[in-house]
């Protein structure tokens, strides 16, 4: 009974923090504008400046859904990938999900005209479907090698193995590139929750929502997978299905939020460590909705600090994020590790 | 978004006009509009006269180009000054009279909106970025001057600014003149050069050497310049990366060794001996005739496209100094 207390607690006390979070990324950008004319431009009074209404509205309004939605996704992907290898290292990019819609994107930003400039327009749109096309690609043959592969290890290795493969593709390309080319490449490897847009939106939020959605029905199965393959078993579990189930789930998410915001690295695997800390919980009934929550609160913090920095755009949404993240993680561990001494 | 920019499919049902020697836009005769076509081969049509006095660019070839066309007082937004030359604009910039918008990879898109720009300049590379100035119907103009394999035809571009601007006279008369001088001492290269000496191009970078290709506008001013480009039997139009030893053994004979370096110190045969002790091997080290453009010097990244005339009496100079002695370098010298 205290536990849960203890956890509703928290819960509220998230929820409440992304909330804040949330306001504070309507609220600051690069360009400053007061809180007042913020107010008036949601609830229909004057504002001082045409053009800011369509900064909040248009620009910092689906910047934060964006990171909300990508933040959960990517941390509920690293969660399903932690509990089916039983690896606290797992994450979205583990399975070479990423580098497979990082092959997508350098085809179509690196080989433009060239192989595929008959075919795709380099916009928003192709970049977008490449990123999803490799990312699907790599899904598809994880899946058809899954069944084939009985140990859980031994997928993890193929899946490193992708993505070393597809990451020395992209390589090659990058080398036979030229400058402008490869700024555009680099640019999407940065990482941002900027390009979702409301033009981008319903499809966005559409295929995360149903991805979070999946992961929660996913719940029971993956509490049986944590205690191990022999008891999965014996409780009824089909471990087959179950495990493909989880790899599409996981892929998915990984693969969407890849698509429109880049490869985000760190979120997938910190956000589960952070949220098995916090509420001293494997079971993913408390977890995964926990995790749900803390990926798209922490994500939202981190395209807060990324667009903070004085005057000047943003810093790269990557690089905050694993700059913030590690010592969280780390100062996490280390809390629970005293108190086990203790 | 606005009427003065829509994709348009079809590819070749225009009468193509008023592009002498670019191949990434030509002119619509029937509309008088201007037709973009973006690296997949698809065009876009851009009414004249539409850019507004609020300009933001993103890149400074684009403020070299308005500031020939006169344009320069339009200017409201800029890329980061560490990479501008031009006084004025970097003056306006100090007394915030021009904004910069974007630093490095970082583009401020909350400045820009704030800014109310009447049309942006960019290139392909940023499209995903452009798609929310869009959706606000501001006018974006993809200027891909770099993709042309001529020097002239990227000095061309010119037309594509006054066009937008409504100077469209001014600036072919700007062209015609770049034109008619960087014609005339290529004729009379070709007419009165005694012999071709032979070049070679760029440095080597961890064991690889990015070489032009035969058919880049690099190897166009090597040819009008007349000289012999050793690896002009190739028929890449960009760069291509090749194994130090390759470039080595053409390089080594070679008469003259062309290259670009950017160093706010003074460039010495010691200092480019320092980086690679087996450049001093090469003939056209020996024989001090390497022909140095230092970036960090003369505008050369950002000026440079509208003045390939200048750009090449440099080289012809360097090459030939019998035939244009009175030339004064501006963005090429030999190193001494």
């Amino acid at each position: 009974m205290k536990t849960q207390y203890r956890n509703i607690l928290l819960f509220t006390g998230i929820f409440l923090a992304g909330i804040l979070l949330f306001f504070l990324n309507v609220l600051l950008g690069s360009v400053s504008i007061p809180a007042g004319d913020v107010f008036n431009i949601f609830f229909g009074g004057d504002v001082e400046k045409a053009s800011w209404a369509t900064i909040i509205i248009d620009s910092r309004l689906p910047m934060a859904l964006t990171a909300v939605l990508a933040g959960s996704a990517l941390s509920v992907s690293g969660l399903l990938m932690q509990t089916l290898f039983r690896n606290p290292l797992a994450g979205p990019s583990v399975l070479g999900v990423s580098s497979g819609a990082s092959l997508g994107v350098a085809m179509v930003t690196l080989l433009a005209g060239g192989v595929l400039s008959e075919m795709l327009l380099i916009n928003n749109v192709s970049i977008i479907i490449a990123a999803f096309a490799g990312a699907g690609g790599v899904i598809f043959v994880l899946l058809f090698l899954a069944p084939r592969v009985g140990n859980n290890i031994v997928l993890l290795i193929i899946g490193l193995m992708i993505g070393y493969a597809v990451s020395s593709i992209v390589n090659v390309l990058q080398f036979f590139s030229s400058d402008h080319d490869l700024q555009a490449y680099i640019l999407w490897g940065l990482g941002s929750f900027s390009k979702v847009g409301w033009q981008n939106m319903v499809y966005f939020s559409g295929i995360v929502i149903a991805g979070l959605v999946a992961a929660i029905l996913l719940m029971k199965p993956l509490n049986m997978i944590l205690l191990g393959d022999n008891y999965a078993f014996n409780l009824g579990l089909n471990m087959r299905k179950a495990r493909l189930l989880v790899i599409s789930v996981a892929g998915i998410l990984a693969a969407i939020v890849t698509a429109f915001c880049g490869p985000i690295a760190f979120i997938g695997i910190a956000v589960p460590h952070i949220v098995r800390n916090l509420f001293k919980s494997n079971n993913h009934r408390v977890i995964c909705p926990a995790v749900i929550l803390c990926g798209g609160v922490f994500a939202l913090l981190v395209s807060l600090l990324s667009r903070l920095p004085g005057s000047m755009g943003a810093l790269p949404v990557n690089a905050i994020s694993s700059l913030i993240g590690a010592p969280i993680v780390v100062w996490v561990i280390f809390r629970n590790r005293n108190r086990e001494v203790a | 978004m606005s009427g003065c920019a829509q994709k348009s499919p079809e590819k070749k049902a225009f009468e193509k006009v008023g592009a002498k020697y670019a191949e990434q836009f030509f002119f619509d005769e029937a509309s008088g509009d201007i037709m973009l076509l973006d690296p997949t081969g698809n065009t876009t049509a851009l009414r004249c006269d539409t850019a507004g006095e609020r300009l933001v660019c993103l890149s400074s070839t684009h403020i070299a180009f308005l500031t020939a066309i006169g344009e320069a007082g339009h200017i409201i937004g800029a890329p980061d000054s560490a990479y501008i030359f031009d006084s004025d604009i970097k003056a306006k910039i100090r007394s915030g009279e021009t904004a910069i918008v974007a630093s490095g990879a970082a583009l401020n898109e909350e400045l820009i909106l704030e800014l109310a720009p009447s049309a942006i300049f960019t290139d392909n590379m940023r499209a995903s970025e452009m798609t929310l100035f869009e959706a606000q119907g501001i006018p974006v103009i993809y200027i891909e001057e770099f993709r042309e394999n001529s020097p002239l035809a990227r000095a061309e571009w010119i037309k594509v600014f006054g066009c937008v601007t409504g100077k469209q006279h001014l600036a072919d008369s700007i062209f015609s003149t770049i034109e008619a001088e960087y014609n005339e001492l290529k004729n009379s290269v070709a007419e009165n050069a005694k012999l071709r000496p032979t070049i070679f191009g760029g440095t080597e970078y961890q064991g690889v050497w990015y070489v032009s290709g035969g058919a880049s506008y690099i190897a166009g001013f090597y040819q009008d310049a007349g000289t012999e480009y050793v690896f002009a039997d190739n028929k890449h139009t960009s760069s291509i990366p090749m194994d130090f030893e390759a470039v080595y053994e053409k390089g080594m004979e070679c008469d003259f060794w062309r290259i670009v370096f950017a160093s706010s110190s003074k460039v010495s045969y010691n200092m480019l001996e320092g980086f690679n002790a087996h450049y001093a091997d090469f003939n056209a080290f020996k024989n001090k005739s390497v022909i140095l453009c230092n970036p960090a010097e003369s505008a050369y990244f950002e000026k440079g496209v509208i003045e390939p005339h200048i750009i090449l009496a440099d080289l012809v100079y360097a090459v030939h100094p019998e035939l244009i002695p009175e030339h004064k370098p501006v963005y090429y010298r030999i190193l001494n």
